[in-house]
């Protein structure tokens, strides 16, 4: 079970950034008072556009980063007090988390196996499992830099589970992927939650957010708007769906920040 | 802790190692670019040597005297040809040795054969950024001396009143101490700019390099503390740094038979006696140096977002080693306190194993202060690797 208590995450700006976010502000609050729950055997995406802090949200419940304020209990460990039993508890895979491109996969897994305090034998059966779920076994020997980026993303994959994490962050998890192996993803995304782990996802994909997740949690600004089952939300908004749900949620927190 | 600190090592150095184009380049490469270029060098410089001793120096004289044409020929009977003239032509002398056609001239003033109230004067004229025209310069000084010494004899009567002094010239250095002067001038200078160019080449690319391509993060979400992945890379990194090093160590002492006029000359190959002891506390030192070359890259690189910034912030360290090691070539600290300024007491000890003038003492203190300064660069790589900020583009 992952807990999530209002936690709150400010970043100091570049000058760069200021610039390009147009503000004169040094700081800006990327995260506000976020709480959610995420029980085992549940898939729970967050939803947002671009720059919600829905990236932010999962690199500290990664132990990436830790939040000003708040705490994230992960499995029963406080990410910022126990961030090592964290790790061994969960898995984050992002879009800029890369294979090293000098190894091949065999060996990259054998790597982090070991990192992961892992034996030889659990490894190898680990291995086993996870190259025959996304086809590795065909380019287990090549290295990871003459690989497509199916492969690379198929690799991350399978590295980022090397040691069966009960909870599973991605973070966009079918971004720049081709149908078919995004298809593999979200696919195997359901068979983590069928075998009663954690999953945790963001996205700013609506249909995505629609055919996996069991709840969603709608993010704008580093706030949490609106959460709870899709069916819930659409009650809630009287829309027809997610997207004309989530647009309407949009239009009331812009009318409640222009009016502030 | 230790498995994990291996487990990183491995992987580091198998990539250096496994990747033939990368171990070519860091390993291989050194040494034979040094040996050729070293060997290169070495021929070109004896080249020149062989060139001046080979060449007959032409001096134009004015109104010599008929006795330093006679000093001159028994002195340089084919090494030097005089050229005579007259004082009307000075001018176009000053000019022949200007464009070179000339090595030196000499204007002769005044009765060298009588005494007179006035004293002749010789003007020697030589020209300073051509070789050829210095080492005339040179050789008309020996004539002129013998010459002195004749008219003095001539004057005295007797040639023998002329000696007021004998001189023996004796040197009680070794042949093995000499060799080892001549190496140790440059050598130490060249062994710190290898290792610290060993660990760059590498450096940069194992931290900002893995930020840069988002493969560290993948590491940073293991349960491996932080400290155990800084550890596991600077140590790898020390043991390539040195291995490059040797490899262009190597190199030097391939070419020596080919390159020791670089070193200053005068020794042969067989003069330098290193042993054991020698090496071993060579390779001590090297470690040393190479471990804190190897903090100041990784704590650099880990400051950077990527490889570019890396390379622009280790540019101004490598000039400052740079600087360090130059100063080095002009001698040692008087007393103890240069050896504990970290790195400088290192490479001073390594000039003073090759020089035969170690003392274990100076060598312990340059140890010290170096493993002090690398445990500081260390820990502040460690905070890095903690920090949140410095973490951020990882």
């Amino acid at each position: 079970m992952v807990s999530v208590k209002n936690i709150t995450k400010t970043f100091v700006l570049s000058r760069k950034q200021m610039k390009m976010n147009g503000t004169n502000d040094r700081t800006k609050t990327a995260v506000s008072d976020v709480t959610f729950q995420v029980e085992p055997g549940e898939i729970f995406g967050l939803l947002g556009p671009n720059g919600a802090g829905k990236t932010t949200t999962l690199r500290c419940m990664s132990t990436l980063i830790n939040p000003d304020s708040g705490t994230i209990d992960v499995e029963g460990f406080d990410t910022r007090k126990d961030s090592g039993e964290v790790r061994k508890r969960l898995c984050l895979l992002t879009n800029e988390l890369k294979a090293d491109p000098n190894f091949s996969a065999d060996y990259l897994f054998d790597f982090f196996g070991k990192l992961h305090g892992m034996g030889k034998e659990e490894i190898n059966r680990r291995k086993e499992y996870l190259f025959k779920e996304f086809g590795i076994d065909e380019f287990a020997g090549i290295k990871t830099a003459d690989m497509s980026s199916g492969m690379k993303q198929k690799l991350s994959i399978a590295l980022s589970l090397v040691h069966d994490p009960s909870v599973i962050i991605f973070d966009e998890p079918t971004n720049g992927l081709d149908i078919i192996t995004a298809r593999t993803v979200t696919d195997y995304l359901k068979k983590l939650r069928d075998e009663g782990k954690t999953v945790i996802i963001s996205t700013h994909i609506m249909t995505v957010a629609e055919k996996l997740c069991d709840r969603i949690g709608l993010i704008m600004d580093g706030r949490i708007e609106a959460m709870g089952t899709l069916e819930k939300i659409l009650t809630d908004t009287g829309a027809p769906d997610l997207d004309d749900a989530f647009f309407s949620i949009y239009k009331k927190t812009r009318e409640i920040s222009h009016e502030e | 802790m230790k498995n994990n600190i291996f487990t990183i090592m491995k992987k580091e150095l198998r990539r250096v190692f496994f990747d033939r184009k990368l171990a070519v380049a860091v390993f291989l490469m050194p040494g034979l670019t040094i040996a050729i270029m070293y060997s290169l060098m070495g021929g070109m410089i004896q080249k020149m040597g062989d060139d001046a001793s080979e060449h007959v120096a032409i001096v134009r004289t004015i109104d010599a005297p008929e006795q330093f044409i006679e000093t001159a020929s028994l002195i340089f009977p084919d090494e030097m040809d005089i050229k005579q003239s007259k004082a009307t032509d000075v001018e176009d002398s000053l000019a022949e040795l200007e464009e070179g056609n000339v090595d030196a001239l000499l204007i002769f003033e005044g009765d060298f054969t009588q005494d007179s109230e006035k004293l002749p004067v010789i003007k020697k004229y030589t020209n300073s950024i051509k070789d050829f025209s210095v080492s005339a310069g040179y050789m008309v000084d020996a004539v002129i001396d013998s010459m002195k010494t004749a008219v003095l004899a001539e004057k005295l009567g007797d040639v023998e009143k002329t000696r007021v002094f004998d001189i023996t010239y004796n040197d009680v250095a070794k042949a093995e101490e000499k060799a080892g002067k001549a190496i140790g001038m440059l050598l130490p200078m060249l062994l710190t700019v290898f290792l610290f160019a060993g660990a760059m080449q590498v450096g940069m690319d194992t931290i900002a390099g893995e930020k840069e391509r988002g493969t560290l993060s993948t590491m940073l979400l293991t349960p491996v503390n932080r400290r155990d992945i800084a550890l596991g890379k600077m140590i790898s990194l020390s043991i390539v740094s040195l291995a490059s090093c040797l490899s262009s160590l190597a190199g030097v002492i391939l070419s020596l038979p080919f390159s020791n006029t670089i070193f200053g000359g005068g020794f042969s190959i067989s003069d330098l006696t290193y042993g054991a002891p020698e090496f071993l506390l060579l390779i001590m030192q090297m470690l040393f140096l190479s471990l804190s070359f190897v903090s100041i890259i990784c704590l650099l690189s880990t400051l950077a977002r990527n490889i570019k910034e890396a390379g622009g912030y280790i540019a101004p360290a490598y000039m400052v080693i740079l600087v360090i090691s130059l100063s080095t070539i002009f001698g040692s600290p008087e007393g103890s306190w240069g050896y504990f300024i970290p790195m400088y007491g290192n490479i001073i000890s390594i000039k003073n194993i090759l020089t035969f003038e170690y003392s274990p003492l100076n060598g312990l203190f340059a140890v010290i202060a170096t493993l002090i300064f690398a445990a500081v660069m260390t820990l502040l790589m460690v905070r890095a690797f903690r920090s949140e900020r410095m973490m951020k583009s990882a």
